[in-house]
């Protein structure tokens, strides 16, 4: 019986992986950590030049991997690719654990490994009782957005319950990996939600001790966590607790977790956080430097039988090419409005509002808006404001 | 130990008939295990509540605080939906020790036992709306689609007199007594997207994942529903609880509203248990129960409260609201008078124009659209902002003449 542990990492993240696979090590130095690089590797960052496995993207039996790395952001793409990670180990290891890359490992996961070896599938909820407090329905609901198990952590077993969750899953995450509260996705995470009732076997682990993070932080016992999430912290914002919430000050914290907050800091700055954290993305731009604006990756994962008309997406010459479409105008448009331009007028009703007649009469304030505006609030390039 | 099961269900007077299909479909297969109908309604002259096949509990009955307050927040249906965790907590209290909750648009027909008996074990029960992937084009979207409304269907779901079921109810009244709503973004759906979270919270909840129980419109074709006889079978076993979310009865081959997925012409053997249903919401009395109006749905004096005065009355502190006394009466002094004044009215209102009331001034606010029309609604905009609620408010948000501000168009 074996247990292996991975995580998923673009580039700039291989600082989080060095402090996880360390905080690992030094509890369980016999477990083998792996680490999958959702990027392109190079001189700073090798197979072979880690103390722990480095796996490439091609290592992986990933079916349309050219479309899953134009479609999605490098932080999507690190997400959709977890379904793989644990298929994979699963084929080295009788048992596999994900860890998001922003963990550390405080204490024994041996109960965890037990759990995971115990069941086909495990999973930990963001909270283990009912909240207190005036802002107790506003948490409720914040979790109830982003899901009730957090993504952070997922054990697999080899039992074939685990197998038909995984490729679930990745089918899922092929095209709905994003954040979309209303319609219920939150990246993988919402997903997961469903899992105890489509599957045989799933443990909900319910230790307090585990991923602990902001959304539990005041619930949990100081001094007893087996790992720690540092979801949305940020090592330039060291008083910052998350990006994500402003809930909770460093100063309105056990003193022990402040602690660990600045202990942890120390350890991503010293394993080269503010080195590697401008690190170029392999799939961030394309052939022609001009960076990939994310509704163009939106609008290649909607648009029918994408992989087959434009070839590699990535590559801007050729009168086929993904990157000419984008900048043509849209249908109904005598010109004016390009498919780029019009997909991101079809997802903002304000912009619709503001602009009801974009082919006639709003065509020049709507140009004008994408000049001003636009092109900042989408991080769209000079490249696709013809 | 002897255990005390019972089975309970919700409904307003409108909807009696599918309390008794529901109760005679029970109680042909557990004639000992007592029935409750939660009334979130009033019986008044319509019926009498001692004739009924089953057990009639009141609002009033249940340990819900500021009943007034409540009633008034929630619009028939949600306040159904949410008096489900105080109507269970109700009949622990009273002495049972097993319970299970049936949806109102449901019927059972096979034996519930397992159910009871998994509650001899565990303290929760949830039944999920689907058991395992959903395969074919549409699959994303119809897992989305749960994902939005809530993994677990209430149409079914037990609790046993044990020490954590009462903590979980008393935390699911806490969630719906102010938030029984569908909100997608904001993460609800009614009552049900809260169970989400039960098994993290809780974990003494067992997930029934059998195909037999809420069989309904969102995992129908996917389960083989074949009839034999008065036999029901799901996937080759026997099934033991049908859904009806969303029939109506004047659109039989709809199936359900709430989807256009399903029709007759593709649920297959299944739709001859929607037929049943029909036929037995006939039988008991659908015709003449569905006119009955809902003692919560309109002032004492006969005006229906619009739902943005149950907004209103919701998002005002206690000590304001409590002022009122029951938010149905009217007269001086009443919510219904204060809705009606005008906004600022210390200043008064003396060039005799029609006034902006409180009333349109809350759905002034809840509408950017009509911000962004009328910026400045008590000033430059007023006349055409108060032309606007005859013209098109009343109507867009189904509110009584009585409510109008402005001298309608060509009056």
């Amino acid at each position: 019986m074996s247990v292996a542990v991975g995580t998923i990492i673009a580039k700039n993240f291989l600082p989080f992986a060095r402090v996880l696979a360390a905080s690992l090590r030094e509890r369980h130095p016999d477990v083998p950590f792996v680490t999958i690089l959702a990027d392109r590797p190079d001189a700073a960052c090798a197979r072979g030049g880690e103390p722990f496995e480095i796996v490439l993207l091609d290592d992986l039996a990933i079916p349309d991997l050219r479309r899953l790395c134009f479609g999605y952001s490098r932080q999507q793409m690190s997400i959709a690719l977890k379904p793989y990670l644990l298929g994979y180990l699963l084929g080295r290891f009788s048992s596999a654990i994900f860890l998001d890359a922003d963990i550390l490992v405080l204490d024994s996961l041996q109960p965890l490994f037990d759990a995971a070896r115990a069941h086909a599938i495990c999973l930990t909820p963001h909270v283990l009782a009912p909240l207190s407090g005036a802002d107790r329905r506003t948490r409720d609901l914040n979790i109830l957005q982003a899901g009730v198990y957090n993504g952070g952590f997922v054990g697999v077993s080899e039992h074939l319950s685990a197998r038909r969750f995984l490729s679930w899953w990745a089918d899922r995450l092929r095209t709905h990996c994003r954040h979309d509260v209303a319609h219920g996705m939150h990246y993988d995470q919402r997903w997961l939600d469903l899992v105890p009732s489509l599957f045989d076997d799933v443990h909900i682990v319910r230790d307090p001790g585990c991923n602990v993070a902001y959304w539990n932080l005041l619930e949990r016992e100081p001094g007893s966590t087996r790992f720690f999430h540092f979801s949305g912290f940020e090592p330039e914002r060291p008083q910052v607790i998350t990006r994500y919430s402003n809930r909770l000050a460093m100063e309105a914290i056990a003193p022990e977790a402040a602690a660990l907050f600045a202990r942890y800091a120390g350890r991503l700055r010293d394993a080269g956080y503010f080195d590697c954290r401008a690190s170029p993305y392999a799939f961030g731009a394309f052939d022609n430097g001009v960076p990939i604006p994310d509704v163009a990756r939106r609008l290649y994962l909607e648009v029918n039988g994408a992989p087959d008309r434009f070839g590699d997406p990535f590559a801007a010459g050729g009168s086929e090419s993904y990157f000419r479409w984008l900048n043509e105008p849209v249908e109904g448009s005598s010109d004016a409005v390009t498919r780029l331009w019009h997909r991101v007028y079809r997802g903002r009703p304000d912009l619709q509002r503001a602009f009801p007649d974009v082919f006639g009469a709003d065509r020049d304030a709507f140009r004008a808006w994408i000049a001003v505006s636009g092109v900042k609030e989408h991080g769209v390039a000079d490249a696709f404001t013809r | 130990m002897q255990h005390h099961r019972a089975v309970a269900t919700i409904v307003a007077k409108n909807h009696l008939s599918f309390a008794r299909a529901l109760a005679e479909s029970f109680q042909c297969r557990h004639p000992r295990v007592p029935f409750f109908v939660l009334l979130a309604d009033e019986a008044g002259d319509y019926f009498d509540p001692s004739r009924e096949p089953f057990q009639v509990v009141e609002l009033h009955e249940l340990n819900i605080p500021r009943l007034e307050r409540f009633r008034f927040h929630y619009s028939q249906q949600p306040l159904t939906y949410a008096s489900t965790p105080y109507l269970l907590a109700h009949l622990l209290n009273r002495g049972f020790t097993r319970l299970v909750f049936v949806k109102q648009e449901s019927l059972v027909l096979g034996d519930l036992s397992p159910v009871f008996e998994i509650l001899d074990r565990t303290s929760i029960v949830l039944t999920p709306h689907l058991v395992g992937p959903l395969h074919g084009p549409d699959r994303i979207e119809r897992e989305l689609n749960i994902l939005q409304s809530g993994t677990y269907n209430v149409g079914m779901l037990g609790v046993a007199a044990t020490p954590v079921a009462a903590d979980f109810l008393a935390w699911w009244q806490d969630c719906v007594y102010a938030h029984c709503r569908h909100a997608t973004p904001d993460g609800m759906h009614y009552e049900q997207r809260w169970l989400d979270l039960a098994p993290g919270l809780f974990g003494d909840v067992h997930i029934l994942r059998d195909p037999a129980y809420n069989v309904g419109h969102w995992n129908l074709p996917d389960r083989a529903v074949t009839v034999a006889g008065d036999l029901v079978l799901v996937n080759g076993e026997p099934c033991r609880l049908f859904r009806f979310s969303g029939f109506d009865v004047e659109h039989p081959s709809a199936m359900t509203r709430y989807s256009s997925r399903l029709t007759s012409d593709n649920v297959g053997p299944a739709r001859v248990v929607f037929e049943r249903f029909r036929a037995a919401l006939e039988r008991h009395g659908l015709r003449e129960t569905w006119t009955w109006p809902y003692a919560y749905g309109a002032f004492d004096n006969g005006v229906t409260v619009p739902a943005i005065a149950r907004s209103m009355f919701a998002e005002m502190e206690d000590e304001a609201a409590g002022r009122f006394g029951d938010p149905l009466r009217t007269g001086p002094g009443s919510f219904f008078e204060w809705i009606n004044q005008g906004v600022n009215v210390d200043r008064g209102n003396s060039d005799g124009a029609a006034m902006l009331t409180r009333l349109w001034d809350a759905v002034y606010r809840a509408r950017p659209d009509l911000q962004r029309v009328f910026p400045d609604p008590s000033g430059a905009d007023r006349a055409a902002f108060l032309a606007w609620t005859t013209e098109s408010g009343l109507r867009e948000h189904g509110v009584s003449d009585c409510f109008a501000t402005a001298p309608a168009a060509g009056r």
